[in-house]
């Protein structure tokens, strides 16, 4: 079908044609997401070049400040070397600890242990360069927080919703499937702000889930404003977005393909890695972008759940055009955030899931 | 096949074990509030007693149900227009070729990946600074200006709705065969005819679900709405919100459990339909979906292209 | 193609939404038309007399004034007829006035008012200075006002359509962020200090120690969400004047609030004053009537001005310039200074009113939260209280807290 498409295109007559007539369907909703969504992104870039204005807002005047103030070193780190050096002994001892299961896991996996090595480097260098930004200053830290934290909900959500991706696709009756699904989506329509609110209660100090821990004869244990409320709050809001896809993906495994691959001698965690994994990857890669992207500037859940001590990208965002009355500052560290952010996703995520997501 | 028995069961164990906590985990802070709804004690934490004071105060409510009609209002129109703009723009993209095309599907994404507080933020420069020469151009002075409000916050909705509903129009236009289409054309139909007859029913179900998707969206939107609305916009989110200021009011868990509860009704509602018409439904559109290799193949989808476009009212 | 298999896959997923709900849609539209009619009853519960008002209005002479003037084709508290107009739009703090106020000024004057909420002065500078933005009316603290003023977002009040500002304290007139009132009336006012839970300390603290050093309550205390009063609390508590902005003094300030970080559950100015009341936390940075509210629920809730100090700080009344019916808005200005309902609207803040016609027709409920909280505002108190003031240096302030925010 991709063929007759092509040849169709490349015929000169009717390929005109089509080129014409797509811009009628085309140039409302473009122009529509362009006034809203380019426009005002260009108009932030602009912002963060100007002068602020006590009470909000911009005075029309170029500077560079709000720029200078991203880059400059904070007030508060940590200078020199030595920090350099702290960061990369961090990163080497966690890819020395991470290194331990990662080529435990390749052995098993029937992997080359250089795969399990490399990424475990990966996650060193990934502890080096978050040690790095959460000394140099105020913007790094809270912006390289966000990322690890969103990678970190984006790990759990995978975990949690891959069993649940299974289970439902592996249900014999379609209607089951679809009451499973329902299930997930229903919740999913009740307000994000009084849901989480709901999570407040449970977590305090004084609330269900402590007083259960502690008819268990333990101690009470502080989760309410901590990184773990915030990590659970992220991973609550965006579970749905790595459920379906996967679903949809697990779906379409070929159950045969797996079969035969264990009938062919294969354990359980190669046909895992080796079959399964490569099958829903499309689905996968969905699911990871969007709870990704969802959770890294979210601002409800550090707001609600984190209590002003825990807090993300969003938040700094917030105190720049609200109390601090520096909206070219905000301006700045919004746009950079964009930049970082697309960037980052267009590098990480491949060509050809660069078109699944497309 | 023995030996591989104990550890299938063992795995499907914990994977049917690790679902029920996932749904343990979706549904408890739902119970909580649908518990908090009924509890006599205004302020959380304790439980006071069962009543349905909350339901009748919700009624007396104005700010509440204001907020919720501004909401229903705003989400009912974004998605409308949504709809529209989406499904042309995924037709425009799928279906047709031209210069430029990554670029546009660049844009489209730009809803999904853009963080809402920049964009909350941008748009609330952007409609200040366009609002005020507008106002200046069409000599309006305080009494008519045109200001923020819910045009602004629809404006902002239909954007990213419009985007959503794209990305899912476009995932059903995919796996809809052209060669249905052009032989639709080719008995000749026109374009808006073909349109109309044969790609929309096909891309249906994607067209409400992107839809439905639209519209939570839109209703649960905080932060964008936050920054763009105006006089008597209030939307229930912001209402919400601002309720947090001092404990969250048991009328707001009430709204939320009727919400819950209508949504539930709802989809459960869609299942029953759905397991019943999908039944007699699959027998009529089979030979449709399975998209022809061959020239037979092609020959018979014509058939019930042509069958499909007559029997249509 | 290689790609059609994994762009079908990709596509399943966001077929499930639809194969998933694609009939809830229909189903969907019966269930607004059920939502609409409920909606059409409640407008009907609403437009009877009986508002839902705070229990303890009963008691007010409203009660008596209202009927006649319901009857009477316009009360006198309603300004020209000839120049009011239909409708207001009203932009106040959130949950900062009882809705009664509003239903009665509209069933007394016949002026409809659409009441918006605000939760931070921020963004209601934000709302007005973005131009035309349709309110009338607008609340804001005191600080606000100075920054409004100052970049001509405000219209002086015409006091000779406010006779009732008469009625106002003369303490609370003139105030250092608007001299001579020529741009505000205050509207409420309060303090910000300490609340504590009496049983949680076999002394009652009277410092900011209680938080900042010998944290008694590691895990149980809270400091509001505030960069101003954080961080002033914590140069008072050092020696420093509240609005100091040398960065050495703040440099000491942050250290102190980062070391007792650990020990605050959070920074927090919603969920603190339920918190208080259940017992989830003992000792706050507390606005003054946030610590009365949490005494309704919890009467071991007790409020103090630390020995260091706290401030005062005041709402006010304000229109904007480009307001597009000011002269309701003073008509309005003047209704709520009214004794009978501002009585009604100190009853539901529990902030101090500063209207002097009003305290007479406070009910006995208000006094005993004023007393069993400890919320008087004796002379002794007021002389440690100060106001915080706001201007380009004080942008110092958002700096130091940057740094608090940044802390992981």
């Amino acid at each position: 079908m991709m063929a007759a498409r092509a040849a169709r295109a490349a015929s000169g007559g009717s390929g005109t044609a089509l080129r014409r007539s797509a811009a009628p369907l085309l140039a409302p909703g473009l122009l529509w997401i362009s006034v809203v969504y380019v426009i005002p992104g260009a108009l932030i870039l602009v912002y963060s070049f100007l002068t602020p204005k006590l009470g909000g807002g911009v005075v029309w005047q170029a500077t560079l400040d709000s720029w200078e103030e991203i880059v400059a070193r904070g007030r508060r780190s940590d200078a020199g070397w030595g920090t350099v050096g702290a960061a990369a002994l961090r990163g080497i001892a966690t890819a020395a600890v991470a290194a331990v299961p990662t080529v435990a896991a390749a052995r098993y996996l029937g992997r080359r242990i250089s795969r399990g090595l490399g990424f475990a480097a990966l996650l060193g260098a990934l502890a080096a360069v978050n040690h790095l930004a959460s000394a140099y200053n105020n913007y790094t830290a809270v912006f390289a927080r966000s990322v690890v934290w969103s990678l970190w909900a984006t790990v759990v959500c995978i975990c949690l919703a891959l069993p649940l991706a299974v289970f439902i696709s592996s249900r014999s009756s379609p209607v089951t499937k679809n009451a499973l699904l329902i299930a997930v989506m229903v919740s999913f329509w009740t307000s994000m702000l009084v849901r989480t609110y709901a999570i407040r209660f449970l977590l305090a100090n004084t609330g269900p889930l402590n007083n259960l821990i502690e008819a268990l004869g333990l101690d009470r244990v502080v989760f309410l404003n901590t990184r773990f409320a915030v990590i659970l709050g992220l991973v609550y809001t965006a579970l749905p977005f790595m459920i379906l896809p996967l679903y949809a993906a697990t779906e379409r495994v070929e159950r045969a393909q797996m079969e035969a691959a264990r009938d062919l001698g294969a354990r359980p965690p190669q046909v895992f890695a080796d079959v399964f994994v490569p099958m829903v990857r499309p689905g996968l890669t969905v699911g990871v972008v969007m709870v990704f992207v969802l959770s890294v500037s979210q601002y409800l859940v550090p707001t609600l759940l984190g209590g002003g001590k825990t807090n993300m990208i969003a938040n700094l965002l917030e105190l720049q055009f609200g109390e601090a009355f520096n909206w070219p500052l905000g301006a700045a560290v919004a746009a950079l955030f964009s930049v970082v952010t697309f960037a980052g996703l267009y590098l990480t995520v491949g060509r050809r899931d660069q078109e699944e997501l497309l | 096949m023995i030996r591989r028995r104990p550890s299938r069961r063992f795995a499907n164990l914990a994977i049917g074990s690790a679902s029920v906590l996932v749904y343990v985990f979706f549904y408890v802070p739902v119970a909580v509030l649908v518990l908090f709804s009924f509890n006599q004690a205004r302020t959380g934490g304790r439980w006071g007693g069962f009543t349905t004071e909350w339901y009748s105060a919700l009624f007396d409510n104005d700010r509440l149900i204001t907020a919720a009609q501004n909401s229903l209002l705003i989400a009912v129109v974004a998605t409308a227009v949504a709809v529209v703009l989406g499904t042309m723009l995924s037709l425009a993209i799928d279906r047709r070729t031209f210069r430029g095309r990554t670029a546009a599907q660049q844009v489209v994404y730009l809803p999904v990946i853009a963080p809402e507080i920049v964009t909350g933020v941008a748009l609330l420069a952007f409609f200040s600074l366009t609002l005020g020469r507008l106002n200046d151009l069409l000599g309006r002075g305080a009494q008519d200006a045109l200001r923020m409000g819910r045009p602004t916050i629809i404006i902002a909705h239909v954007a990213f709705c419009t985007a959503f509903v794209a990305l899912v129009v476009r995932s059903s236009l995919r796996t809809l065969d052209p060669s249905l289409e052009e032989a639709a054309q080719d008995l000749g139909a026109n374009a808006w005819t073909t349109f109309w007859r044969v790609t929309l029913p096909s891309i249906m179900p994607g067209v409400l679900g992107g839809a439905l998707l639209a519209f939570t969206l839109s209703l649960d939107n905080f932060v964008i709405t936050f920054f763009v609305s105006g006089p008597g916009a209030t939307t229930l989110p912001i209402e919400v919100f601002g309720q947090l200021r001092r404990t969250i009011s048991p009328e707001v868990n009430a709204i939320s459990t009727l919400i819950f509860g209508a949504s539930t009704l709802l989809l459960v509602g869609a299942l029953v339909v759905q397991s019943t018409v999908s039944r007699q439904r699959s027998q009529r559109i089979r030979p449709l979906s399975r998209q022809p290799r061959n020239r037979a193949a092609q020959a018979r989808a014509t058939q019930a292209t042509h069958t499909q476009l007559e029997g249509q009212p | 193609m290689t790609t059609s298999t994994n762009k079908a896959n990709r596509a399943v997923w966001l077929r499930l939404l639809a194969g998933l709900t694609a009939f809830a849609i229909i189903v969907a539209a019966c269930g607004d038309d059920d939502d609409d009619s409920a909606d059409a009853t409640t407008t009907t519960v609403d437009s009877m007399p009986e508002a839902p008002t705070s229990e303890a209005d009963a008691e007010t002479p409203d009660a008596d004034a209202e009927m006649p003037d319901a009857e009477s084709p316009m009360s006198e508290r309603c300004g020209d007829p000839d120049r009011l107009g239909d409708s207001i739009n009203f932009l106040n703090w959130a949950d900062y006035i009882d809705e009664a106020v509003l239903e009665m000024f509209e069933e007394e004057c016949g002026v409809s008012v659409t009441m918006d909420t605000h939760v931070a002065n921020e963004e209601a500078i934000a709302k007005v200075d973005a131009g035309n933005s349709g309110y009338s009316l607008v609340i804001v603290t005191d600080y606000a006002v100075e920054i409004m003023s100052s970049q001509g977002l405000l219209q002086e009040l015409d006091m000779g359509e406010i006779p009732n500002a008469a009625n106002i304290d003369p303490n609370q007139m003139d105030p250092y962020y608007d001299p001579g009132n020529v741009y505000s009336l205050p509207y409420q006012y309060s303090t910000t200090g300490l609340a504590f839970d009496e049983t949680a300390f076999s002394t009652p603290p009277t410092s900011y120690s209680a938080i900042f050093d010998e944290n008694s309550h590691c895990g149980s205390s809270s400091l509001l969400e505030d960069q101003r009063e954080v961080l002033g609390a914590a140069l008072v508590y050092l020696g420093y004047d509240w609005n100091e902005v040398s960065q050495a003094a703040h440099d000491e300030a942050l250290d102190l609030v980062l070391e007792s970080r650990d020990c605050v559950t959070g920074f927090d100015s919603a969920n603190y004053i339920g918190n208080l009341a259940s017992g989830e936390v003992l000792v706050a940075q507390s606005w003054g009537f946030a610590a009365g509210i949490a005494y309704l629920d919890n009467p071991n809730i007790r409020y103090i001005i630390p020995e260091e100090g706290g401030t005062i700080w005041q709402d006010n009344f304000l229109i904007p310039a480009d307001a597009p019916d000011p002269y309701t808005a003073h008509v309005l200005i003047n209704y709520m200074l009214e004794p009978d309902i501002g009585a009604l609207i100190t009853e539901f803040t529990i902030g101090y009113t500063p209207n002097l016609t009003v305290p007479p027709l406070l009910s006995d409920g208000y006094y005993e939260v004023i007393a069993g909280a400890g919320l008087e505002l004796t002379d002794d108190i007021r002389e440690r209280l100060v106001w915080q003031v706001r201007s380009e240096e004080h942008s110092i302030f958002a700096e130091t807290w940057s740094e608090v925010i940044a802390a992981g």
